[in-house]
């Protein structure tokens, strides 16, 4: 009851157009000014050396971004090259009285961008539980732009532990993407496993509607810890094309608001 | 033997949603006479089967029933906006002082509790009239059926698309426990899954076509639900509950329904083309074929 509460207090007040006042913490807003700031802020993941690179990009502008590269290998199999906010990893279900996390995420395609029918992942949150797919992720198909959510409600162990096969699947086309343009995200998220709880709120590119609410619906797996990546992951043939994202840094927060996860991204002056 | 010859096809006509029929032929489908039907068909294999035949004269009655609150709502068969040679349905709700405001038509006979079941229905956003609603505004949903005086509990649809501002949103709620208020667990409306997805903006004065294909289930980690939306898929979801356990099951329903209205316009109006069923085997492109937008 104490959860609903605190999610019915989250829904009217954000109805209501409140000034900015919720308590944030670990939230990191700031500039990413140098590397050594960047590299005391985010781990790099890399399949291949030199994967990810930090500083201004010509196509983006001054601000100072993430350049990640991602790069088949010599056999078939997965690439990644993504970055993460170091120390974090919330677990799912936690006590009732926790607030939800949030996080942005915030990408641009460059004009070198290959359109190809293989899927690759641009953001995810990684729930680290062995031959799980990512409970959050979006997906990027030729020119189009997907949301897929997995989870399952069973445990880990006993006679019907959760498996990959046996775990739910969900998916939601997003928007046709387009070179040469940011796209943004907001995310709140209660992590459940448990049937009728977990909650997850998305925003898209600083617009006030949300894209996508669910409540009381079990978004993640049991003994999931949960790491937002930002950039590229797919499983990669030795001939297929390598291809760059630029990304801003993923930011986290706890029981903020929209407006502020968006004021910190490339899309601040999008329209509403 | 001359008998059964002539009842063979009406026969037919009723087994084959059983088999998987393409297209269900008995539930749904158009109208030829908007009246009710002095000699109403009975639920029974026999009447039903008249509904497969292509030379019977369907009567509104014979097909669909209405829901309507009170004088808040009104349901007409008219030409259709786009297409003047053939017809549709339209709803009106004027703006009630309190309460709701309802006018839908649902097709008689079909509710689905578990298993698979394929959908096709059209919608259409007037252009000179559709003022976008600061009001959840439903324009087609798969109910589930409750009766209040069996004690059950009143629970949102399954499935849904809402008009809201300037655009639409796909509903979706589930519950795996009880429907009967008197078991000790039982499900509750605010207690249940619920998801919103924004998936369109609203175009007025064209149609929208959605074809649903659903493996319905209350079981948590079965069922299965893909939604197209003038030809595109808007949602998939496999291994995911999308129900509840309800009797006789889910029923669809198209028009407008407005359950809270002080954010509603004074008046509104949609236009809908006919509801269609389908059955395990049927495919998309039947279906699609059947709506307003076709194949």
């Amino acid at each position: 009851m104490k959860q609903q509460y605190r999610v019915s207090l989250l829904l009217a007040a954000s109805a209501l157009c409140l000034p900015a006042q919720a308590a944030v913490s670990n939230a990191n807003y700031g500039p990413v000014n140098t590397l050594a700031d960047f590299n005391s802020k985010f781990s790099s993941r890399v399949s291949a050396p030199g994967s990810v690179r930090f500083g201004p990009n010509t196509e983006t502008g001054v601000r100072n971004v993430a350049t990640v590269v991602l790069k088949p290998g010599t056999v078939a199999g997965p690439a990644f090259a993504d970055i993460a906010p170091i120390n974090e990893a919330v677990p799912a279900n936690r006590p009732v009285d926790a607030v939800p996390r949030w996080y942005t995420f915030s990408f641009f395609l460059p004009a070198d961008w290959p359109v190809t029918a293989d899927p690759v992942t641009l953001a995810h949150i990684d729930a680290h539980v062995p031959g799980q797919a990512a409970p959050w992720a979006l997906v990027a198909t030729g020119t189009k732009l997907e949301l897929k959510i997995s989870a399952n409600h069973r445990a880990a162990g006993g006679d019907d532990p959760a498996s990959a096969d046996n775990s739910l699947t969900r998916s939601y086309p997003v928007d046709t993407l387009i070179k040469g343009k940011w796209y943004c995200f907001a995310v709140a998220a209660d992590w459940r496993s448990e049937l009728r709880k977990g909650l997850t709120r998305i925003w898209y590119n600083n617009q006030n509607e949300a894209l996508y609410e669910a409540f009381n619906t079990y978004n993640t797996y049991a003994g999931a810890r949960h790491v937002p990546r930002l950039g590229l992951s797919a499983s990669l043939t030795p001939g297929a094309a390598a291809r760059t994202l630029i990304v801003d840094f993923p930011r986290v927060a706890d029981g903020d608001w929209p407006q502020n996860m968006f004021n910190a991204s490339p899309c601040k002056d999008y329209p509403k | 033997m001359h008998t059964k010859h002539r009842f063979l096809p009406l026969l037919l006509a009723v087994l084959a949603p059983l088999a998987g029929a393409q297209v269900v032929t008995n539930m749904g489908g158009h109208i030829d006479i908007d009246a009710d039907n002095p000699k109403p068909i009975q639920y029974t294999s026999t009447a039903l089967g008249l509904l497969g035949d292509p030379q019977y004269k369907r009567y509104f009655s014979d097909v669909y029933a209405k829901s309507i609150e009170g004088s808040s709502g009104t349901i007409e068969w008219v030409s259709d906006p786009i297409d003047r040679k053939s017809m549709a349905f339209r709803a009106t709700v004027v703006k009630p002082a309190t309460g709701y405001a309802r006018a839908e038509v649902s097709p008689k006979w079909e509710y689905t509790k578990t298993g698979k079941r394929w959908y096709a229905l059209s919608v259409l956003f007037p252009a000179d009239t559709w003022e976008a609603p600061t009001a959840d505004m439903i324009v087609w949903q798969l109910h589930t059926s409750q009766n209040a005086l069996k004690g059950e509990v009143t629970l949102s649809p399954p499935l849904d698309v809402v008009a809201k501002g300037r655009y639409l949103f796909l509903g979706m709620h589930a519950n795996e426990l009880s429907n009967k208020l008197a078991d000790d667990v039982h499900a509750t409306k605010d207690g249940s899954s619920k998801q919103y997805f924004r998936i369109a903006a609203i175009e007025t004065g064209k149609w929208h076509c959605f074809v649903v294909a659903a493996d319905w289930s209350y079981t948590p980690g079965s069922g299965a639900m893909k939604v197209w939306m003038d030809g595109k898929v808007v949602y998939q979801a496999d291994k995911a509950f999308n129900s509840y356990i309800s009797v006789p099951g889910n029923y669809l329903k198209t028009g407008l329904y407005v359950p809270g209205v002080s954010g509603m316009n004074a008046q509104q109006s949609l236009y809908m083309g006919y509801s269609y069923f389908g059955g395990e085997n049927s495919t998309y492109a039947e279906m699609a074929a059947q709506t307003k937008c076709g194949a």
